[in-house]
């Protein structure tokens, strides 16, 4: 399984489940809310389908047995008690360790299925209607944590027989295998080679001091030496553990020189108190009396130093992976980035025309700072929305398998970008989206023949900027939402009042209301009615809305409008009347040019052969009402925004990242502008919102040919 | 001054446009600009100069001169941009408008502060909270969430629209 896909599972699941404690501490069986109750199920119904879609069906099996528990709580079927609270702290520290088993080895340790397999049981017990032992499932799980979890350290002394070489065993090889456990330092000890004269190159004269971290036992790391342990002199000595919940670390941490040389057997006692005495640095006053090699104890202070280094990497591990940063937080840092930008952009000119040439330096170097800050500010926050879809992929093809329906799924605009924080949103409501379809959506393969249709569904799942927004749709082509279905249904769960006159799009918007279902039976891919109200709740906290459109039998769409705040595109800059705009590049086909005795050609049709096609096009002077000469050459952009035309501009000035800005309120009508962007040298650039143009330039064509014939 | 009137003592942000002076309540202003690089917003209303670049935001410029019936602001060493906070329909608004030279923060105190006079002024008298008096100087007092209230912007840009063709490119 992709690892980038994985780490991101995990991270959701931890996060999801660290949620879903908290709910359960904080809940009490006398008083609780719906609320509290809605979002554990919704809760356990994303672990369900996540767990689901990344092939851990043991976890997504168990959450399902959990989540009927608590459905039975939602309709008020069961009062939730104490029993099932603490269970379900239990389920949450099973399923924890679970996802952390499988990211140090591919089988879940046996005493976690077992303990898996008590709460299944109980939870079954209660579904039942009996009641059971409240301590029957009580902690167990401190004990979870698996046992190749806790990394050790070792110190492996080396000493191959000298006629290694002539039994074809390369020592080199094996110091590479004992570094692919873990992490190693490896020490070659010189001491033994002889002078020059006497030296036999045939022989082996190293040997090696190996310092190693790994999850290993001593026995694996005794497995790499099996060929070489009958004739070599191997000692492995394990010299410290790092768990996780380390939380010592400092330089008297480990143990001092003279105690690593005493238990190498380096030294004797002897000489260390002799060496100690002499008021020297411990290692100096060894070596000078010739009480042991130099090698030997730079070999010890290289472990001293990597116990120290494997201790405090393991605590960087723990606590600086990942860092949480409020979206706000990043805001800031971005305006305070193109702050910055614009005023390296006045100290360049200024420094240029002062002429200093040793300013000029220091100017040159800061801009690449700058440079480098700024992409790695806009890196923070965006992310194409590739990510998301590669997700959807592997779900589709799970679900497809599932149900046994074929399904094909095409993906548009998936290089579309969009902030990170929205991406990580967007993902429930895809799932869930998605699910929906092909459960409810695409119909099984006979009916699909029946109808008519290809017999393999088909999803399209879109991405596109349009003016200040970016929309994502899901689209498939099966049966679509039966009004009169979700009208009986809305009407037995008392959702509105028998024979509300609602309009189809008011009935269709009603899937969105948490509880609602129109799936006859609850099968395991969705039909709980908990995935319609999330897609709504999460796209509406994110400023969005969702649209639903259906016909019988055409098929579903579902639109997700999200509001596009801060969101960065590859530009194409042109220039019109000294002024610079900003085209989307994604947009942008070719730029051709246009001399101005063609154009003169015909004055009224902007057309323009291009490559034997005749390409009409909008001169962006006259869209805009630009007063002013037109230049003899003017370059012509081909854009592509559902259709291609030309937009025709005095010069084209290059391409580079920009952030769209909104214009406000005060410009919120202005047509062909998306928003703007602040250039490097602190100007504003427009940025053109070509799909407006395009039909814009349309529209006043039809209008213009019209006024013809009428005339 | 039998008119009740909604102007206190305060302080106010003076400048001018044209001849004349006038005011705002300094809370308003957030800070004063010089006139920098303005990009026309196109197919908007004239008095609609454009957008500013604002330390990485981005800001509306307008020219209230056009939109009290005077000519177009034009650049001098004195012109500024004075950005507002404007409080439309409950949102905060920043919005940069454009005079001819600012001048000082005074302190204008209730008494020397009249209702506006029905007639006479070269302005609407909906746009006026008041005229100070200062040295025998009138100061225009505005009421600038007014002048930009969303029933102005939309009679603007109503009024506005056709009058666009053959706007202005951008000033410097």
């Amino acid at each position: 399984m992709n690892e980038n896909y994985f780490e991101t599972f995990k991270d959701e699941a931890c996060e999801l489940i660290d949620k879903l404690e908290k709910i359960c501490l904080d809940i009490e069986p006398s008083e609780y809310t719906i609320d509290q109750i809605q979002e554990i199920f919704r809760i356990l119904h994303t672990i369900k389908g996540t767990s689901a879609m990344f092939g851990f069906q043991d976890i997504s099996d168990f959450v399902h047995k959990l989540e009927s528990l608590y459905s039975e709580i939602r309709n008020n079927e069961r009062a939730l008690s104490a029993p099932v609270i603490s269970l379900t702290i239990s389920a949450a520290d099973c399923i924890r360790a679970t996802i952390e088993a499988s990211t140090t080895s591919k089988k879940v340790p046996e005493v976690l299925c077992r303990h898996r397999e008590k709460i299944i049981s109980s939870v079954e017990k209660l579904l039942q209607g009996e009641e059971i032992d409240k301590t029957a499932v009580e902690d167990e799980t401190t004990t979870l944590i698996p046992e190749s979890h806790i990394t050790t350290m070792y110190r492996i002394r080396f000493t191959p027989p000298g006629d290694i070489f002539l039994k074809g065993i390369n020592p080199e090889a094996i110091l590479k295998e004992l570094d692919a456990l873990g992490t190693s330092r490896v020490i070659a000890r010189l001491d033994e080679i002889p002078e020059l004269s006497t030296i036999n190159p045939e022989s082996c004269y190293l040997s090696w001091d190996i310092l190693l971290s790994a999850k290993k036992t001593l026995d694996e790391i005794r497995d790499i030496f099996i060929f070489v342990e009958d004739q070599s002199a191997i000692r492995i000595d394990i010299i410290g553990t790092i768990t996780e919940d380390e939380d010592e670390i400092s330089d008297a941490g480990y143990k001092r020189l003279g105690e690593i040389l005493l238990e190498r057997g380096d030294i004797s006692p002897k000489e260390l108190t002799r060496a100690l005495d002499s008021q020297k640095r411990l290692g100096e006053a060894l070596v000078e009396s010739k009480a042991v090699e130099k090698q030997k104890v730079l070999s010890a202070l290289a472990e001293q130093d990597f116990v120290k280094q494997q201790k405090q990497q393991q605590a960087g591990d723990m606590k600086l992976s990942s860092i949480r940063v409020k979206a706000e937080r990043l805001d800031e840092l971005i305006n305070l980035v193109g702050e910055l930008v614009t005023l390296q952009a006045r100290l360049r000119t200024t420094v240029h025309s002062l002429g200093d040439s040793e300013l000029q330096l220091i100017s040159e170097e800061s801009e690449r700072l700058v440079e480098d800050l700024r992409t790695s500010a806009m890196g923070m926050r965006m992310l194409s929305v590739d990510f998301l879809f590669g997700k959807i992929k592997r779900l589709v093809y799970d679900l497809s398998r599932e149900l046994k329906k074929r399904v094909d799924l095409f993906i548009e605009g998936a290089e579309t970008e969009l902030d990170k924080s929205v991406i990580e949103r967007l993902n429930d409501p895809l799932v869930h989206l998605i699910r929906n379809c092909i459960d409810h959506g695409i119909e099984p393969e006979e009916e699909r023949r029946k109808k008519g249709k290809p017999v393999a569904g088909k999803i399209t799942l879109r991405a596109y900027h349009a003016e200040a927004t970016v929309f994502i749709e899901i689209q498939d082509d099966g049966q679509g939402l039966d009004a009169a279905k979700i009208r009986k249904k809305a009407e037995m769960n008392k959702i509105i009042e028998k024979g509300a006159l609602l309009s189809e799009s008011e009935l269709l918007n009603l899937v969105f209301l948490p509880g609602f279902s129109t799936a006859q039976e609850v099968s395991k891919v969705s039909g709980r009615g908990v995935g319609m109200d999330v897609v709504k709740r999460t796209v509406e906290s994110l400023g969005g809305q969702v649209r639903i459109t259906s016909e019988k039998d055409k098929g579903t769409t579902i639109t997700l409008k999200i509001p596009l705040t801060l969101s960065i595109i590859e530009g194409l800059f042109i220039k019109v009347a000294g002024d610079m705009y900003v085209i989307p590049l994604s947009l942008v086909e070719e730029v051709v040019e246009l001399e101005h005795e063609t154009a003169q050609f015909d004055t009224r049709r902007h057309l323009l052969p291009v490559r034997g096609e005749m390409l009409p096009y909008i001169r962006l002077r006259e869209y805009f009402d630009i007063d002013g000469d037109i230049p003899h050459f003017e370059k012509i952009v081909v854009v592509n925004a559902h259709r291609r035309i030309g937009l025709a501009v005095d010069d084209v000035a290059g391409n580079a990242q920009v952030v769209i800005k909104s214009l406000g309120s005060a410009f919120a009508q202005s047509d062909g502008v998306l928003g703007a962007t602040v250039t490097g040298d602190g100007k504003v650039s427009l940025i053109l919102d070509i799909g407006r143009i395009t039909t814009d330039a349309i529209a006043e064509e039809t209008q213009r040919v019209n006024q013809q014939t009428v005339v | 001054m039998s008119e009740a009137t909604a102007v206190k003592t305060g302080t106010y942000l003076t400048f001018t446009l044209g001849d004349e002076q006038y005011a705002v309540l300094v809370g308003k202003a957030r800070e004063v600009l010089e006139l920098s690089n303005i990009t026309k917003v196109p197919r908007t209303p004239e008095f609609m100069r454009g957008v500013i670049n604002l330390r990485g935001s981005v800001v509306p410029v307008c020219d209230i001169r056009l939109k009290f019936g005077m000519s177009i602001t034009e650049k001098t060493i004195d012109t500024r941009i004075v950005v507002m906070e404007i409080a439309l329909e409950g949102d905060t608004t920043i919005l940069g408008i454009l005079a001819d030279s600012v001048q000082e923060v005074i302190e204008l105190d209730e008494n020397n502060i009249e209702p506006p006079p029905k007639i006479g002024t070269s302005i609407s008298t909906d746009f006026i909270l008041g005229m100070g008096k200062r040295n025998d100087d009138f100061i225009i007092i505005l009421d600038i969430e007014k002048v930009f209230s969303q029933k102005e912007i939309e009679q603007m840009k109503e009024a506005g629209m056709p009058a666009s063709s053959g706007g202005k490119k951008t000033e410097t």
